[in-house]
C-alpha cells in the first residue's frame, strides 16, 4: 500500500496531469467569443476577478492508461452524499451497497464486501486498509466532504504503482491544500436519518509559505428501516483536525496533518462462546475511536524531477460487542523521480510500515493467537514511463517488491501501453500481476459458529483456525480502454477487463468432528481454515458518457457491466463458497444523471441508479433516484434541500449478518452553508 | 418511526423538479455569465502582459506587429482572437498566431507554451530565451521550472508567477506594477543555464 501514499502526489503531477493539452469539456459561447468582458479589467483586478472553472476530470485522464475515474469536488457537493462510500456512488465499476446507517459493502470490479478486502484506499497518501482482516472499516473514514478536491477511483490491478492489495482497485481521496481553504466555513443540516451534522473549518495564512486550517466535524445518523423495529444502527461522530503547507524557495514543500475522532455506531453481531447460550445475536454498539498525524515533505527539482519522503503514525481503537482491536501503524516512504536520456520518465522508491495490533479476547468463539502481533511489511518499486513516438506512444513498465512478515519476496509486475492517435483520442492496453497479501484474518484469527445441533450432549460447533499456509491471493489482470472526446461537448470513456484469479480466499473443512476440550468446556468441533482454494474468472466493461449540450447543463450515464465465474480448485476442500461470493456483486449497474444549473446560483441536480440482483444473496433488483436543488443565496450562503433513494420508503442493498436485513430508507435533508 | 409517512411530500417534490425542467430548459445561456472563463482572464492576461514589459531594442525577429504566439494545443480557440482583435501595443497591432515549433516564433513577443508541450519544456525554453520571447503557460509549476510567467488558479482566480531571473536572461524588463500583482515572484535561474 505504501507506493500509493507517496504516488498521490508524485504520480498524479507526473502522469495524469501532465497529460495536459487535452481540449476542456466545454463549449465556447457566443458571448464568450464575440467579446470578453475579461479584456478592459486591470492586472491587479484580472489578479482577483472569480472565474468559472469546469470539471477538468476527462483532460485528466485522456491520456492515462489505466480505468481512471475522478469524482471532483463539484461532483460530490452535487451528488448530495454524506459520506465517502455514498460519493463513490458516482464512479462506474464501483460497486457500493449500503448494509445499514453506519457500514457498507463496498467493490470494484466485484468482490464486493463488508471491508473491500481487495481494494486499497488512501486518504492524502496515507494507507486505511487495515491488516487485521483485510480492509477498510468505511465507518471510520469521515471528513469535511467541501475539504475535499478529489477522489481518483483506479479500476483494476494498480499493481506497481499503487502497492499490494491494490487486486481490483484503489480509491484515492485527496483533500485540497490549506492555501485553498482559507476562511471560515460552517454547513450544518438536518433530515430524517442525517438527524443533525455540523461540520466547521477555519483556515488562514499567507497563500505563499504558509497556510493551515483546523476543522471540526460531528454528525447523527439514525437508524435505517428495521422490519422488526430492532432500530440499532444509530451512528455518531465527533471529529477534529487540521492541515499545515509550508512552501520554502519555490521548491520544497512541507506538510503536516492529523485527525482525532471519537465514535459511536450501532451494530448486531453474533456473539459465539463455547458455554452456554454459546450463540447470541447481540445488538450493541461499535466504539471507535483514534488518530493520526502524517508529514510530508517534496522537492520539485525541475521537469519531472522530484523527490517526497512521508511518515504517518495511526492509532486505532475498536471495542465491538465480541472483538476489540488496538493499533499502532507507523509508515515511512521515499519516492524518486527523474527523467533520463530525455524519454524515459523513472520512478522508484521505497517504504516500510510496521503495524501493531493488540486483541484482546472478548467472547471466547473469536480470538487471535497470538493476541498482540506486529505485522510488517517492505516494499520497493521501479518504473519506466518510455515516451516511445512523442505525445502519441507511450510505454510504461514497471514491478513493485514486496515482502510482509506473512510472505517471502513477491513481484507484481506491470506493463501499459496508450497510444494517443490525436489530442481527442486515446487506446490503451494493459497487463498487470498483482496480490492480496495474507492478513491476520487468516494467519492468526479464529473464528468460531454454533451450528445448533448436540451429539452425545454435547454443542458441536465449527471453526476457522489460523491457517499458517495462506498465501497471498493473485491475480493476472488483463485490460484495455478506449476514450474520444466528440466536439467539445461530449465525451466517452470504455474500459474492459478479463482478470484470472487463483488462490482466492476459500473456506475449508479440514477433518471431521472431534472432541476439544479446549478453550473449555469440552464441546465438539469441526476443523475449518480460511484456504486458497477458489479460482476463476472477472469478465466486464464499463461505459461512461458524458455529454454538455450546454455549459449550464451536464449529463452523464454509466453502464457496468460483470460477469464472475469462480470455482474451487481441484484439491480445495471449500465448502461450497464461491456461489456466494459470485453472487455478492451485481452483473448490471446503471447510472444517469443530471446537473443543471438554472442560473449560477441555482443548481438542481437529479440522479437516477439501477442495480441488478444479488441472487446468492436474495437481494432483489432495485432502482431509485436521487435529486437535489441549491441555492447560492449570497456569495456566502448556500441552502439546498436533498432526497436521496426517492422512488420508495426503503429498499434493501445487502445482507446484513446476522439478519434480518435492514432497508435503505428514503432519506430528505436540507443544509445550510455558510462560507467567508 | 417508519419512514413510510413521508411518501406524499417526497414525490410532490420531485414532481415539482420533473415538471420545472423543460422552462429551464428555455432559459438564456447568457444568464449564467455572471464570471468570466478561465480562458477569457487568461486571454485577458496575455493581452495585458504586453504593456508591463519592454522588450530589447533590436530583436532579430522584429516585425511591424505584436505576436502573441500559441505554441501546442490551442486551449484558447476563439477567445484570443476576439480578445486582441483590433488591439494594439506599443502602436502595433496585436497578432495572434498558432505554431508546432519553437523554432518558428522568431517574430514573436509573447510565448504562451501550452500543457501539451510540457514534457519538451527542457528544449523549448533555452530557445525561446535566446528570441528574447516572454514566456507564458498555465502549466503547473511554469515559472519554477524556468518560464517566466506562470499562470496559476488560485480559489477560483487565475494569479500569476513571475521569474524575475527568466525575464533578465531574455532581455526582458518587466514593470514593477506587474512584479507587485504577481501572487509570488521568483529569483531563480533556468535548469541547464
Amino acid at each position: 500500500m505504501r507506493r500509493s501514499a507517496i504516488w498521490r502526489i508524485a504520480l498524479l503531477p507526473g502522469i495524469v496531469l501532465s497529460i495536459a493539452g487535452v481540449p476542456k469539456l466545454r463549449g465556447e459561447t457566443e458571448a464568450e467569443i464575440s467579446q470578453n468582458p475579461a479584456k478592459q479589467l486591470t492586472l491587479e483586478q484580472l489578479a482577483n476577478v472569480e472565474v468559472t472553472t469546469t470539471s477538468k476530470a476527462p483532460e485528466q485522464v485522456l491520456k492515462t492508461s489505466a480505468a481512471v475515474y475522478v469524482i471532483t469536488q463539484e461532483d460530490i457537493q452535487r451528488s448530495g452524499a454524506t459520506s465517502i462510500p455514498e460519493v463513490l456512488r458516482l464512479a462506474p465499476g464501483v460497486e457500493v451497497a449500503r448494509i445499514d446507517s453506519n457500514k457498507w459493502s463496498i467493490g470494484i470490479r466485484g468482490f464486493g464486501s463488508r471491508l473491500s478486502r481487495d481494494v486499497l484506499v488512501l486518504i492524502d497518501g496515507r494507507t486505511v486498509y487495515t491488516t487485521l482482516l483485510a480492509g477498510t472499516y468505511w465507518e471510520v473514514q469521515n471528513l469535511v466532504l467541501e475539504d475535499v478536491d478529489r477522489i481518483e477511483v483506479i479500476r483494476g490491478p494498480g499493481a506497481t504503482i499503487w502497492g499490494p492489495n491494490a487486486l481490483n482497485g484503489v480509491i484515492n481521496i485527496i483533500t485540497k491544500s490549506s492555501k485553498d481553504t482559507h476562511g471560515l466555513l460552517v454547513d450544518a443540516g438536518a433530515g430524517n436519518v442525517d438527524e443533525g451534522y455540523l461540520n466547521a473549518r477555519y483556515g488562514g495564512g499567507n497563500g505563499k509559505t504558509f497556510d493551515y486550517r483546523v476543522y471540526g466535524l460531528s454528525f447523527v445518523r439514525g437508524p435505517e428501516y428495521h422490519a422488526d423495529g430492532d432500530d440499532y444502527d444509530s451512528w455518531r461522530d465527533v471529529q477534529a483536525g487540521f492541515r499545515m503547507d509550508f512552501a520554502a524557495n519555490g521548491r520544497d514543500n512541507f506538510t503536516v496533518q492529523g485527525d482525532i475522532y471519537d465514535e459511536t455506531a450501532g451494530e448486531t453481531v453474533t456473539s459465539v462462546t463455547y458455554a452456554p447460550p454459546y450463540s447470541q445475536i447481540v445488538q450493541g454498539t461499535e466504539f471507535l475511536s483514534g488518530g493520526n498525524i502524517l508529514a510530508r515533505w517534496q522537492r520539485v527539482q525541475g521537469e519531472g524531477k522530484d523527490i517526497q519522503v512521508q511518515a504517518f503514525y495511526d492509532h486505532t481503537a475498536r471495542n465491538e460487542p465480541n472483538f476489540a482491536d488496538y493499533r499502532n501503524t507507523f509508515d515511512v516512504d521515499f519516492l524518486d523521480r527523474f527523467r533520463l536520456y530525455g524519454r524515459h520518465q523513472i520512478s522508484w522508491g521505497f517504504g516500510a510500515r510496521s503495524s501493531n495490533g493488540r486483541n484482546p479476547t472478548i467472547v471466547s468463539g473469536l480470538y487471535f493467537i497470538p493476541p498482540s502481533r506486529t505485522d510488517v511489511l517492505y516494499s520497493g518499486f521501479l518504473q519506466d514511463e518510455i515516451s516511445v513516438v512523442q505525445n502519441r506512444l507511450s510505454l510504461q513498465v514497471g514491478t513493485k517488491i514486496l515482502k510482509t512478515n506473512y510472505t517471502g519476496v513477491q513481484l507484481q509486475p506491470t506493463g501499459r501501453l496508450l497510444w494517443t492517435p490525436s489530442d481527442k483520442q486515446s487506446i490503451w492496453v494493459a497487463y498487470s500481476h498483482a496480490l492480496r497479501t495474507p492478513s491476520d484474518a487468516e494467519r492468526a484469527f479464529y473464528l468460531s459458529g454454533f451450528t445448533g445441533a448436540f451429539v452425545n450432549g454435547l454443542p458441536l460447533f465449527a471453526r476457522f483456525n489460523a491457517n499458517p499456509g495462506f498465501r497471498s491471493e493473485e491475480l493476472n489482470g488483463y485490460e484495455a480502454g478506449y476514450r474520444q472526446l466528440f466536439g467539445k461537448s461530449f465525451y466517452f470513456d470504455l474500459a474492459a477487463f478479463y482478470n484470472h484469479y487463483s488462490g482466492l480466499f476459500s473456506e475449508d473443512i479440514i477433518g471431521g468432528p472431534f472432541v476439544e476440550t479446549n478453550p473449555a468446556p469440552t464441546h465438539i468441533l469441526i476443523p475449518a481454515e480460511f484456504g486458497n482454494g477458489l479460482l476463476g474468472t472477472t469478465k466486464g466493461f464499463e461505459l461512461a458518457p458524458e455529454w454538455r449540450p450546454f455549459h449550464f447543463w451536464r449529463l452523464r450515464a454509466s453502464y457496468s457491466y460483470l460477469q464472475m465465474r469462480l470455482e474451487k480448485s481441484a484439491n480445495s476442500l471449500d465448502i461450497g463458497s464461491a456461489p456466494n461470493v459470485e453472487g455478492s456483486s451485481p452483473r448490471n449497474q446503471v447510472t444517469a444523471q443530471s446537473g443543471f444549473d438554472v442560473t449560477k446560483a441555482v443548481n438542481i441536480d437529479l440522479t437516477y441508479r439501477f442495480v441488478s440482483d444479488l441472487a446468492a444473496l436474495k437481494i432483489p433488483s432495485y432502482s431509485t433516484a436521487d435529486a437535489r436543488f441549491a441555492w447560492h443565496a449570497r456569495p456566502y450562503l448556500g441552502l439546498s434541500l436533498v432526497g436521496r433513494n426517492l422512488l420508495q420508503p426503503y429498499h434493501y442493498e445487502f445482507p446484513s449478518d446476522p439478519g434480518p436485513n435492514v432497508g435503505i430508507k428514503r432519506c430528505i435533508y436540507g443544509q445550510v452553508t455558510w462560507e467567508r | 418511526m417508519r419512514l413510510a409517512l413521508q411518501k406524499p411530500w417526497c414525490v410532490r417534490t420531485l414532481g415539482i423538479l420533473a415538471a420545472l425542467m423543460p422552462l429551464l430548459l428555455a432559459y438564456p445561456a447568457t444568464a449564467q455569465e455572471v464570471h468570466p472563463t478561465e480562458a477569457q482572464v487568461k486571454a485577458a492576461y496575455l493581452y495585458n502582459f504586453g504593456k508591463f514589459v519592454t522588450w530589447p531594442d533590436h530583436r532579430a525577429g522584429d516585425s511591424g506587429s505584436f505576436q502573441i504566439c500559441i505554441l501546442g494545443r490551442d486551449p484558447f480557440g476563439k477567445v484570443l482572437d476576439s480578445t486582441v482583435s483590433g488591439e494594439k501595443i506599443n502602436d502595433k497591432p496585436i497578432v495572434t498566431r498558432r505554431i508546432s515549433r519553437v523554432q518558428e516564433a522568431q517574430a514573436c513577443n509573447i510565448l504562451f507554451i501550452s500543457t501539451s508541450d510540457e514534457s519538451r519544456l527542457p528544449a523549448i525554453l533555452p530557445v525561446a530565451r535566446a528570441m528574447n520571447l516572454l514566456t507564458v503557460s498555465d502549466m503547473p509549476n511554469f515559472a519554477n521550472h524556468g518560464g517566466t510567467i506562470g499562470l496559476v488558479l488560485q480559489e477560483e482566480k487565475v494569479r500569476f508567477e513571475v521569474n524575475r531571473t527568466a525575464a533578465g536572461e531574455a532581455h526582458l524588463v518587466l514593470s514593477s506594477q506587474l512584479l507587485k500583482v504577481a501572487s509570488k515572484v521568483i529569483e531563480k535561474g533556468t535548469p541547464g543555464n
